[in-house]
Formats: structure tokens, sequence, C-alpha cells
């Protein structure tokens, strides 16, 4: 009976003409590629809306959404850890860094256990593995066939009640679609020996061509790659998300050499339990005492506790139900950007940076507006009444599901538009209060301030420490960032595909690890900065090595001004983009504890903390400055 | 003439045919009629589509001409965004686009005697899409060639659909004005449909540009929905009966 149930694709998927096969084919396709050219979740979600016959194509389109939910549920927690602070995150790095074979391990094995699942699964349901079907002593079952001594009745759907929704379903009628049950006949299960040779063997298959996928992005991406730099490229492999997506989608790949010809088996129930409830939401209510109605009315609300709108969605109101569920998601937002402020001022730089946005007011307004326990609180209540208010409009929709489908399009009436309103009003708060990193402020006034710049003779400057005192309170202060170097003469050899684009090395000092440093102005500056860094690949671009130092004013209202280069390089074009960089910052918060405008003289550099590496007298001197900054306060 | 084709680069123009062709090769497959007048129209609106972008270059400099004067007021790059995205990009585009579609629609897709559009006007709306995408996806594949392959990935999935896509919409609309009965309303929803088209194209570029990872979540939503309903539209309009 199992095999009537929709987790395979059905035969009449296979009438098709050829052009609408190759349609449902190039859709899967997009949802397995979806991560990698940029759709993400969306377009799976889309093909679920829009396809709900297809079989096969709904399957690649779960499978693909589940993937991605869940990788990012794994790596989410991990990126917001390393947002939080500069040893966090430099913590994460050298992490992924030292312990990449071990991640690497980690997913494999993952990998293997989820091969014998599907293997075992497979065993039970047909009682033998395609790797090792003997096929030239069975000439006439090419397919495999249903083990009838597999026990349906104690698999999981059961609570379903599917027979009879499968009833209330003509399609299942198809008496070719029952074939595979009819076929009365026992097969002896392989050895425990023979299935783990062929997990294992399919294990391999789906490792070796991961890494060629690997090394075949790695060819294609950078020139002249050696032996060495590609295998050192391959040990990070397990860094992002797309990586950890590419190794999913290779395993799931590789699992259809068991015969696999649907959902994976552990997605089998939640595959199913989406398909029911679809199925029920299809046609209006006509009865509403009807077992089909509290179902529906059941599934409705689990829905909308979960995520509010998606109860409404759920039930075809989408006029409703997307406004709702968009504002909602929205003063979610604001909610965890006001909460991340109020913790620490630079976790909510980084937080915003993390989405590629920044406040769109003057941080010296912005930052001290945050600090203020009002704002989390009355997020917090709003996003409480938005969640209780759609809650209990859903009884009203649920009350009115006689209503044909097709005219449930956008009604008049106060509640029915309210969440389209505030909706509205809260994109404006939205690109009002928070703007993408590229976009910026002309500043008002420009001042053509020539002052003197970095004199080491005038300077106070002190070797950095693993012993900082707990208290500094100087402009110069700060965490220090970065990856560490092994020793002061040797430096680290930078590789292009790595995090270097994280910006400076750190040299021979030791990591401070888990040391509670005061936030300082410079750290302040630093975490600004991150924002164009990343959107203009500064470190990316910059060749190996390179060094240039440069001086700018912050003046008291926070705008950067006097922009000039100290000591360039042999790369204009970089020197160029370091002046740009630092344009894009202003305007920033305004120096604390200062009367006069503030003189900034900072070093770029993208190697150790070696001074004998660098070039001239200045950036021996700048390079041991945290940050490679110095601020002194003009009078 | 010589020195222009000398300038094309052949790989250029070879990754920007392949942009468009999956695409146009599906929108023609699937389109319903004789394959031969599909054909025709799928040439000349392709034509058009070329011919759009070339009187959009060419009104360019007329209508916002290159002057170096410095505005009293401090212009924000907010501002800057959104006139890009609505003004230059969107209305200037999109009104060029459909006012193509509109004047072959009449030729090739207007039943005079029922005095309504037939479904062939969609495939016209399509293939001036594809004529314009094929050109722009070509300046800015050759523009950088040091990311050729990012930019035709981006160019493939991503800005060829979004033409395609907001053209086929404002098509819907005026299939969908059939339904109307008198003229005022008929003109009313195809106004609509401009102004919608003109609004998806500023939005969506709106996320898009300035290019960060929240606007790119929001851009890619909005690009789903409209597939989504342009699908479910097509299948209400164009397909049921085939």
């Amino acid at each position: 009976m199992q095999d009537v149930l929709p987790l395979e694709a059905e035969p009449r998927e296979n009438k098709l003409n050829s052009l609408e096969k190759l349609v449902i084919s190039g859709l899967s396709s997009l949802c397995w590629l979806s991560p990698f050219i940029g759709l993400g979740i969306f377009f799976p979600m889309g093909v679920l809306l829009l396809y709900q016959q297809n079989q096969k194509l709904r399957i690649a389109a779960f499978q693909s959404l589940f993937l991605q939910i869940f990788i990012q549920l794994i790596l989410f927690p991990m990126d917001l850890y390393s947002l939080y602070s500069f040893e966090t995150e430099a913590f994460l790095i050298a992490l992924k860094q030292e312990y990449a074979g071990l991640f690497f391990l980690f997913w494999s094995f993952v990998g293997l256990i989820l091969l014998f699942m599907e293997a075992r699964f497979l065993i039970r349901k047909y009682g033998e593995l395609h790797l090792f079907s003997d096929k030239s002593k069975e000439p006439s079952t090419p397919k495999m066939i249903t083990n009838p001594r597999f026990d349906f009745e104690k698999e999981e759907w059961d609570n379903y009640e599917y027979q009879k929704i499968e009833r209330e379903n003509e399609e299942v009628r198809d008496a070719e679609y029952r074939k595979p049950i009819a076929v009365k006949e026992i097969k002896p299960r392989p050895s425990f020996f023979r299935t783990f040779v062929s997990v294992f063997l399919v294990w391999i298959i789906a490792l070796v061509w991961f890494c060629c996928i690997n090394y075949f992005f790695a060819m294609i991406n950078t020139q002249n790659y050696s032996y060495d730099e590609t295998m050192q490229m391959l040990d990070q492999v397990f860094k992002g998300d797309t990586a950890l997506f590419l190794w999913f989608m290779t395993l799931l790949s590789a699992s259809s050499l068991f015969g696999r010809k649907g959902i994976l088996s552990i997605l089998r129930r939640p595959y199913f339990s989406l398909y029911l409830h679809t199925k029920l939401a299809k046609s209006p209510t006509y009865d509403f005492f009807s077992n089909t109605y509290t179902r529906k009315k059941k599934y409705a609300r689990i829905r909308e506790r979960l995520l509010p709108g998606w109860g409404h969605i759920y039930l075809h109101r989408y006029w409703k139900g997307f406004p709702i569920l968009f504002s909602f998601l929205l003063i979610f937002f604001f909610l965890t950007i006001s909460i991340a402020f109020y913790s620490d001022t630079t976790f909510g730089i980084n937080f915003l940076r993390y989405f590629g946005l920044k406040p769109g007011m003057h941080d010296k307004e912005f930052i001290p507006a945050t600090q203020n326990m009002a704002y989390p609180i009355s997020i917090g209540f709003l996003l409480s009444v938005v969640y209780i208010f759609s809650n209990s409009m859903l009884n009203g929709s649920l009350k009115k599901d006689g209503e044909p489908i097709s005219e449930r399009g956008l009604q008049s009436g106060f509640t029915n538009n309210v969440y389209l309103s505030i909706l509205a009003h809260l994109v404006i708060i939205a690109i009002v209060l928070i703007i993408p990193i590229t976009i910026q402020r002309q500043s008002a006034k420009k001042k053509d301030i020539s002052k003197q710049h970095y004199q080491p003779e005038k300077m106070e400057y002190y070797f950095i420490d693993p012993d900082i005192p707990d208290e500094v309170k100087d402009l110069n202060g700060g965490v220090i960032a970065g990856t560490e170097t092994p020793n002061q003469k040797d430096g680290i050899k930078i590789p292009d595909n790595d995090p270097a684009d994280q910006g400076k090395v750190k040299g021979y000092v030791k990591r401070v690890k888990g040391k509670k440093l005061p936030r300082t102005y410079s750290n302040y500056i630093s975490a600004r900065m991150r924002g164009p860094e990343n959107f203009m690949e500064y470190w990316k671009r910059a060749p190996h090595p390179y060094s240039c130092v440069v001086a700018y004013t912050i003046t008291t209202d926070g705008e950067i001004v006097d922009v000039i280069l100290v000591e360039g390089s042999a790369y204009p074009d970089q020197d160029n983009l370091t002046l740009e960089l630092i344009k894009s910052m202003s305007p920033v918060m305004p120096p604390p504890n200062v009367k006069g405008d503030v003189r900034v003289t900072e070093l770029f550099w993208n190697g150790s903390i070696d001074p004998d590496a660098m070039p001239t007298p200045l950036q021996k001197d700048m390079v041991l400055h945290f940050d490679g900054r110095y601020m002194e306060e003009e009078f | 003439m010589p020195t222009f084709f000398s300038e094309l680069s052949p790989i250029g123009i070879v990754l920007a045919c392949l942009s468009i062709l999956p695409w146009a090769f599906f929108l023609l497959g699937l389109h319903p009629g004789k394959t031969n007048k599909k054909f025709l129209i799928a040439l000349l609106a392709l034509g058009l589509g070329i011919l759009s972008t070339k009187v959009i270059l060419m009104l360019h400099p007329i209508i916002w001409p290159d002057v170096d004067f410095k505005p009293k007021k401090n212009v924000t790059m907010l501002s800057q965004t959104v006139y890009i995205s609505f003004i230059q990009a969107g209305m200037m585009e999109e009104t060029f686009k459909e006012l193509f579609i509109i004047s072959m629609g009449i030729v090739f897709a207007f039943n005079r005697s029922l005095k309504h559009w037939t479904k062939d006007i969609v495939l016209i709306g399509g293939f001036v899409a594809f004529g314009f995408a094929l050109i722009e996806n070509y300046v800015y594949i050759s523009k950088d060639t040091t990311k050729v392959f990012e930019m035709f990935i981006g160019r493939t999935f991503y800005s060829t659909n979004i033409h395609l896509l907001i053209n086929i919409c404002f098509s819907l609309f005026l299939l969908k004005s059939n339904e109307q009965d008198k003229w005022s309303d008929k003109l009313i929803l195809i106004a609509y449909g401009y102004v919608l088209a003109i609004f998806q194209h500023g939005v969506v570029d709106f996320f898009l540009l300035p290019g960060s990872r929240f606007g790119n979540w929001l851009s890619t939503a909005m690009f789903v929905g409209i597939w989504v309903w342009v699908v479910r539209d097509m299948r209400k309009y164009v397909y049921q009966d085939t």
C-alpha cells in the first residue's frame, strides 16, 4: 500500500511530452543549483507552490529546500558567534583553519551514516540494493520491485489515515501504478558484509566526486594553481554553506546507486506530511463538521503558531498571509538589531554588516539611541501584538473557508488590509533606518585641513603585548584582530583563496584568548571599516605583499575629511582603492572625550606584524600599533 | 561598419546568445500555435527588442545629458539609487519595450473583428525582452573580461529572466484587458500593467543595485514571486485550452 503514496515519481509523469519532460528536468536542476546561483530557498519554495502534481519535481524542490534550511540552521549560529567580537571571529577563523580536516571527517562520517540509513531502508523495502542486484539471473525484472515482506503496517505514516485520503484521489486508481504491489516475490536479504561494502563503495564514490568538483572549480577560479595550493584549498572546503550543500548533493546523487527512486528515506515522513497538508488545502471546505475540516484547521493553526501569516497562506489567503508574514519577519529583524546594538555596539555594526547593511542615520544619533532598553522592549511588544492578532485573525479565515479559492483575493475591510498598510510603513522605516553599506550621504561640509601627520618623535607608542591593561581608554586602544603568525621572521604565507580576505594578519604576539578588553574607538573604526572592505573586496583585490600609509581626519561631527596618501605602494590602483575605502566610511561616530578633530595615520598591509618586513621606517613603526592605526587629537 | 564588427567580442556574442537561448527555446516550444507563425513573430519581436536598446541608448544622452554641474542640494546615494532603479532604468527601458510590444501586437496579435488581443502577444512580449536582454547581456559580459563566467551566470539566470517576466506580465495585462467591456476600463488596465512593469523593474533593481545580502534576499523573493504569478496566469490565459 505504501507504493501508492507520492514518495516516488508517478508513472503518469512518463506520459509528458519530451518538451514538458525537459522543462521538469530543467526545473529540478535549477532547484539543486539554486544556492549556487543566488536563488537560495526561494526558488524551491516557488516550485512547491506552483507544481503540485509532478512528484519528481516536488521531491527535488523539497530535498533542496530541506538541505538549505538544515545547513543554515547549523551555520548561522556560528556566523552569529563570529560577529560578536573580533576575538570570536579570530577564534572561529583559527578553528576552521586548524581543524579543517576534522570538520571534513565529521561531515564525511555524517554522510556515511546517512548512506547506511538509506541502505537499511531500501533493503527492508526491496530486499536488495541495486548495486549488488544480479541482473543476469533475472532478465525479466530489470527494475527493483517491492519486497512483500516489508511491513507497511509498522511504517510511520499509518497515523495519517492515508487510505481514506487516497480514496478521494482518483489518480491513485491507476492500475498501472499498483502493479509493483501485486508482485509476490520474497527475496533473501543481502549479508551485512555485502551491505557494508556497497555502502562504503558509494561513500568513496561520493567523496571522490565531491573532491573532483571542488578541484575543477579551484582550477577554473585560479590561474596557475599549484598542487600544494589546491590541496590547501581542499582542506578548507568545509568552511562555507555552499560547500556543505555540494557535499550533501553529491551524497544524494551517489545514494541513487542503491536504486533509490524517490525521496531520501529520512525525508519521507515530512514530505508525506506536506503532501497531505497541501492536498487538504486544495479545495474549499463544504462540510464544516467533517474530519477533513478539523484536520485542515489543525494544520493551519500549527503553521500560524510557528510563523504568523503561514496559516493564512496555507488557506490560500495570500493577500492577508504574505503581508502578515513579511511584517512579522521585518519586526523580528528590527528586534534582533536592537538587541545586538544594545548588547554591544561593535556586535550591532557587525550584525548589520553581515546583511550588507548599516544604520541609515548618523552613527552619533543612532548608536546612543540604541543604548536605550525601551527600544528592544517596545519592538518585542509590537512583535507579540502582531503574533496574537494574526493568530486570532486565522479563526475568521477558517470560518470563511467555504469561499471558492479563486475569490480569495484582495478584499475590502479593515482587518483584511491592516497588515498591508503596516508592511508599507515598516518598509519605509526600514529604508530610512537601515540602508545598504554602499549607500552613503554626501558630507555637508568639507574642510580643507592640511595638518601635521604622524610624527614618530612625538609619539608615545608601545609594543603589542599580551598583557594589555584591562582599562584602555585611549583612542588607540583596541582588541587584537586577525590571525596568528607562527613567528616574527617567517610570517605566514597567505593563500589566494583565503581568509586573508578578512584583512591583516597579525604577527608574533600571542593571541589573547578570552581576555576581556574594553571596547574602544579604534575597535569601532575597525568594525565600521569591515563593511566597505567586504563590499569593495578590498583585501581580495590587494596584491601580496601590499602596504601603504594613509592619513585622515575625523571631525568632531564624525565626518572623515582630508584623506591623503602618506606613503604609496607600487600599486596605484590599490592605493586609490584605499583612499576610496576611507572616504566611504564617512560619517562615523565622533571620537569620545576629545575637544578637537582627530588625525588618524593608518597602515594598510596584508603581511605579518614584522617591522623587518616593512619597506620604510614609517611603516616599521606603524606596523606595531593596534590595527596599524595611530590617532592623535589636533589642537 | 567594419570597425564596428571588428570591435565586437566573439566570446561576448556567443555568451550573450547562450544567455537567452534556453529560455527562448522553452517559451517558443510551449507556446500554442503554428510553428512557422511562431518563428516569424519571435524573430520580428527579437529584432524590435534589439531596436529598443538602440533607441534607449540614442535617447539617453538627450533626455539625461551628462552635464558637469554641482546641484545646490547634496544628492544622497539613496535618492540616486531610487532614481536609477525607477526612472533611469525602470521607466526608460519599460516605456520603449512596452511601446514596441503594443505596436507589434496591434499588427500580429490583435483580432480586429473581436477587438481583443490574441495569445501571441505573450510571445511578442517575451521575445522583445529577449532582444533587449541580448544586447544588455553582451555589453555587461564584454565589459569586464575578468569576471566573464560570473557575469554570464548572473545575466542568464537572473537578468534575462527578470526582463522576460516583467514583459510577459505586461502582455498578460493586455490579455486580461479582453475581459473588460468598456474601452476606458481596458485602457486603465493596460496603464496599470505599464505602471506595474516600472514598479517591478524599479523594486528589483533598487534592492539589487546596492549589492547587500538583505537586498539580494528581497530581490530574489520578489523575482520568484513574479515568476509564480506569471506562470499561474500563463496557465490560465495561454496554456489552458491547448
